[in-house]
């Protein structure tokens, strides 16, 4: 493109050279000679080089002429608003206000520097031009998505942007900001990347940007035409780097709270992972606060690019929701500072171990079922180093009452041949009730006898137990001499929540080592609402849960003897058990800790009907909702603050609480290079980069308005006339000799 | 005698007193300033020889026999007169002149002619004039008298320059048809094939004439010093060629001081006298200077002899 292009018919004038080589040739004076002999030797001699001489001064000359005109010209370089006949812009800001931009060098935040950038920006934009803003944490209201000529809501928008303390997702924006372009029709389509380049948020890039250019070539669902792919490639990018390297930074990336037993007045131990991300040795102090009170704090020294462990002993006396933090002292990047934990502690839940040997009495050969049973439900209590959340007890049928059942977080009936009906009686109120049971029945047990103390009783309660005890489980004999092979576990349920811990794993890493020798079949009655949770080999049903009233029950088909299979040594068992109570005591884990951006997902099970949730943020802003859907779930976000949420649901009061924390990815300011930068946007018409705002009015106009290209070709035709004329005066031949004598030819 | 065109008195004035002295030894009619081959009774003693039966009584040196008792005759040199052909190119090359020079090769040739014939009818020796270009000969036969320097003067400012070369014909007639020893003095640009230009001068040698060979040059013709695109013609074929001179000046010298260095080398070995001469430069002070040059060789060739 050519500012001044009239200029241009001057180009003929580069003939001027030639006219004036052929003319002069014309008009060659005649000189009378003695001789032609020695002067036709010597232009064959000649002729060759003097040919190249001349051509090249000739195209020299010319050139001079041509450089001339053309950078009157005033040629531009690149200027889209000219090429594309249209003088407006698409303009894209993609904002990056992730937690890394709150880093301040010199009292300056990253994200003050890019929003001056983005300001230069949008005060250089015209009447007619359109403009987007993107932010990389807020994919939606109140940022502008759609490119609009409504310049005055994106500034708007504009203002009101702040960093947040999230992750966001910088690279799907850009590809979103570069799909968003692509189907305009302006000439000029800039997108604006302002950012501190991290290459956490950037490392997807290639992919997201492949995937968006990819999706708009792609024929359109409604038959209309495939988006043309230059389009995208008519897209010049603007980079402004607003990171810089001096700066330090420890960043809490890890809270845990660490203990035997999860019961309140039980010793735990919160351990916070330090991380210095920054070039330069840090000591930053770590103090604790639990339930907002401070507990302790430490001094630490992390080099660069190390990670170190702050503990911290803690008790905390009381059961209930716990939460607390662990915040170093202040650095460059305040966000990742503090790390919040939440946890719940619980009362001991005491669980009744009914089994027919007396309490003591430890009879002679194989060990009883309550052996493991009492070993695996308080696996801490023989060593005497604490006490586990469970509280066994061992007691004999008889002595099992009404009054020892009510509080009784769960019933396990551990190797009973016959259940007395008076314990069977006070089993059923107690399961109805909402107590739990868990039965592994005798080897000998009487399958007719369990039916009808635990059948159905025909008050419209129905089943206790979820199955029959049906034929004995068909196990092969073993050959003389050979251990026995016993049945193997041929799947489970891994939807329950009883077996949820061993979802994803293969049957030999869950059930692998279990074998029984020894049991009955379950006979799972249709229609009982019952299910088979445990299957052995050849389709034979060995745990079974139901429910019955406000109670749940567990039926094994085996004892917990280790003579009937090898579940009680098996490592499985201690999970599986603690899974039973705590789901007969309804002690369930509740996900109390989320990273900022994301979704809190709040379940209430128990729920009957829709519930009014009310959630109030760590700054004490409050917002209201309604969990409908079904288990009683309510999702709540984007979760924008850090620290400590509370939500209460109505009716039931029912109340929570959870954490937000930082995502430790954030906290790595280790940026992208430009040279990875150049790869991902390779095929774009212009990708520049600029520091800051420094340089970004110049990038822009050079978008715009192009490059002018004349004082680079004056500059050209200065060393070309420069070369001329020494080409001409000293390597032509007879030049560099001056022609003293020369004079004009003349006849005689 | 009139005033004649190519014979200046103030050239002559210049030359002054130097007589053309034939470096090699002629025979003549008239004892003059040239040696004889033949020894005789002169005055010019030139050695002694033992007395040989036979040998005139009158030429024995008697002083000689009182000294020595032994008989010597005494030999003397005569001086003889010359016949020398001046021969002048006129051939159309021999026209140039470049406009810096003061005159062209024709006149510059025509100018030494006339105090060579000048010269020499001083000194009583005789002298003929031949001009030649190709199909384009004048021949005047030599004499000594004065009043033949007019009719040589006449021919000279009759002469005009144009026409081919034809160099080597010229001179082969020329050796064939003059019989007596002569002095052979040839003023041309000798612009024809050298070889057989070289050849007739040989021709020259082994008719056992004495030849000065005047390559007459312009300067132009040395220095090329033309600076600007110009189509050439050459003034003998009329063929024309454009040439930049900057591209073809240094390649034209060397080439042209290749053609004279063959002339002097040949000559050189068949002793021929080459004298390049420069038109630019004034000929009288150019012939004055040959002169001197020649008598100092000649006195040097007599004493040593």
């Amino acid at each position: 493109m050519f500012a001044n292009a009239l200029i241009l018919l001057a180009a003929g004038g580069a003939a001027l050279p030639i006219i004036l080589h052929l003319i002069y040739r014309k008009r060659a004076q005649e000189v009378p000679f003695s001789s032609l002999r020695f002067l036709k030797t010597s232009m064959k001699r000649t002729a060759h080089r003097k040919r190249l001489q001349e051509l090249l001064l000739l195209a020299i000359r010319v050139g001079l002429i041509l450089g001339l005109v053309l950078a009157l010209a005033k040629p531009i370089l690149g200027a889209a608003r000219i090429l594309g006949g249209s003088s407006h812009s698409s303009v894209v800001l993609v904002l990056d206000d992730s937690g890394s931009m709150s880093c301040e060098h010199n009292g300056e935040s990253r994200f003050k520097r890019a929003k001056a950038a983005a300001d230069k920006v949008l005060r250089g934009l015209v009447q007619g031009d359109c403009v987007s803003l993107r932010l990389a944490c807020r994919p939606v209201s109140p940022v502008v998505g759609e490119i609009t000529a409504d310049r005055a809501a994106v500034a708007d928008a504009f203002t009101r942007a702040d960093c947040t303390a999230a992750r966001g997702d910088l690279a799907g924006q850009v590809a979103r900001a570069v799909a968003d372009l692509g189907g305009r029709s302006d000439a000029d389509l800039e997108l604006f990347v302002l950012s501190d380049l991290q290459r956490t948020a950037l490392s997807t890039l290639p992919a997201r940007l492949g995937s968006a250019l990819a999706l708009a070539e792609a024929p359109a669902a409604d038959g209309a035409a495939p988006r043309d792919r230059t389009r995208n490639r008519l897209i010049s990018v603007v980079v402004v780097d607003v990171s810089d390297p001096d700066f330090a930074n420890a960043a809490a990336t890890d809270l845990a709270v660490r203990s035997r037993a999860r019961t309140a007045g039980e010793q735990v131990t919160i351990q916070a992972q330090v991380r210095n991300t920054s070039s330069k040795t840090v000591g930053p102090r770590a103090t604790l606060r639990v339930d907002g009170q401070e507990v302790d704090t430490e001094p630490l020294e992390i080099e660069a690019g190390t990670t170190t462990t702050a503990s911290f002993p803690c008790q905390m006396a009381t059961a209930g929701a716990h939460w607390g933090s662990v915040e170093l002292s202040p650095d460059s990047m305040a966000f990742d500072n503090r790390r919040f934990f939440h946890t719940e502690l619980f009362r001991r839940v005491p669980v009744l171990v009914v089994e027919a040997a007396a309490p003591g009495a430890r009879p002679a050969g194989p060990l009883p079922g309550s052996f493991y049973l009492l070993a695996a439900l308080d696996p801490f209590g023989a060593g005497g180093e604490g006490r586990g959340l469970i509280e066994p007890k061992l007691v004999a049928p008889e002595a099992v009452n009404a009054a020892m059942l009510s509080g009784c977080g769960a019933v396990i009936l551990s190797g009973l041949d016959r259940i007395p009906p008076a314990l069977g009686l006070a089993l059923r109120e107690h399961v109805a009730a909402g107590g739990g049971l868990i039965v592994f029945p005798g080897a000998n047990a009487d399958g007719p006898g369990y039916e009808a103390v635990f059948g159905d009783s025909g008050d419209g309660r129905g089943r206790l137990l979820p199955a029959r005890l049906g034929a004995a489980l068909p196990a092969p004999q073993p050959r003389a001499g050979e251990e026995p092979e016993g049945l193997s576990v041929a799947g489970w349920e891994q939807s329950h929540p009883v077996l949820l811990p061993f979802k994803g794993l293969t049957r030999t890493a869950a059930f692998g080592g279990v074998r029984v020798f020894a049991g009955r079949a379950l006979d799972i009655p249709e229609k009982s609402g019952a299910q088979e949770l445990v299957t052995l080999k050849d389709a034979v049903p060995w745990l079974a849960a139901g429910s019955y009233g406000r109670g749940r029950v567990y039926l094994f088909g085996s004892p917990a003897d280790a003579a009937s299979s090898t579940l009680p040594i098996q490592k499985v068992f201690l999970p599986l058990l603690h899974g039973m109570v705590y789901d007969l005591a309804e002690i369930r884990e509740r996900r109390s800790e989320y990273l900022v951006g994301g979704t809190a997902a709040l379940a209430f099970p128990e729920a009957k009907g829709p519930l009014a949730v009310r959630v109030t943020s760590p700054d004490g802003k409050v917002f209201e909702g309604r969990a409908e859907g079904p288990g009683g779930a309510f999702s709540f976000g984007p979760l924008d603050e850090l620290g400590v949420y509370s939500y209460k649901a109505s009716p039931g009061d029912r109340e929570g609480s959870f954490v937000v924390n930082p995502d430790p990815e954030e906290s790595d300011l280790e940026p992208t290079t430009r040279a990875e930068l150049e790869k991902a946007f390779a095929g774009f018409r212009n990708v520049i980069f600029c520091q800051g705002a420094d340089g970004l009015e110049r990038a822009v106009a050079r978008i715009r308005e192009g490059r002018d290209l004349s004082g680079l070709i004056l500059g050209l035709v200065l060393a070309l006339a420069v070369f001329e004329c020494f080409f001409a005066n000293w390597l032509m031949p007879g030049a560099a000799k001056g022609d003293g004598g020369a004079e004009r030819p003349a006849a005689d | 005698m009139p005033k004649y065109q190519y014979l200046d008195p103030k050239a002559l004035a210049r030359i002054g007193k130097v007589n053309l002295v034939a470096r090699g030894v002629v025979e003549g009619f008239v004892s003059g300033l040239h040696k004889s081959p033949y020894h005789g009774f002169s005055v010019e003693f030139a050695e002694h020889r033992e007395y040989t039966p036979g040998d005139p009584l009158k030429r024995i040196d008697w002083r000689a026999f009182s000294r020595t008792d032994r008989l010597f005759v005494k030999l003397f040199e005569d001086e003889t007169n010359v016949r020398c052909y001046l021969l002048l190119d006129r051939s159309g090359s021999m026209a140039y002149r470049h406009p810096k020079s003061p005159m062209s090769k024709i006149e510059y040739g025509c100018y030494l002619t006339a105090c060579l014939a000048y010269l020499m009818i001083r000194q009583q020796d005789s002298v003929g004039l031949v001009t030649f270009a190709r199909g384009k000969s004048g021949f005047i036969a030599p004499r000594s008298t004065p009043s033949h320097l007019r009719v040589l003067l006449e021919e000279l400012e009759k002469l005009r320059a144009g026409g081919g070369s034809d160099l080597a014909r010229t001179f082969h007639d020329l050796a064939e048809n003059i019989g007596r020893r002569s002095v052979i003095v040839i003023l041309s640009d000798l612009l024809d094939d050298q070889k057989e230009v070289l050849k007739a001068l040989h021709h020259f040698r082994h008719r056992k004439h004495e030849v000065i060979l005047f390559h007459l040059l312009d300067h132009a013709e040395i220095g090329f010093p033309f600076s600007q695109l110009a189509d050439f013609v050459d003034m003998e074929t009329g063929e024309r060629i454009q040439i930049d001179p900057r591209y073809v000046r240094e390649e034209y010298q060397r080439e042209f001081e290749e053609f004279c260095a063959g002339f002097r080398r040949e000559t050189a070995q068949t002793l021929v006298e080459y004298v390049r001469v420069d038109t630019s430069r004034p000929f009288e002070l150019m012939l004055a200077e040959y002169l001197a040059r020649r008598q100092k060789l000649a006195a040097a060739a007599r004493s040593s002899g």
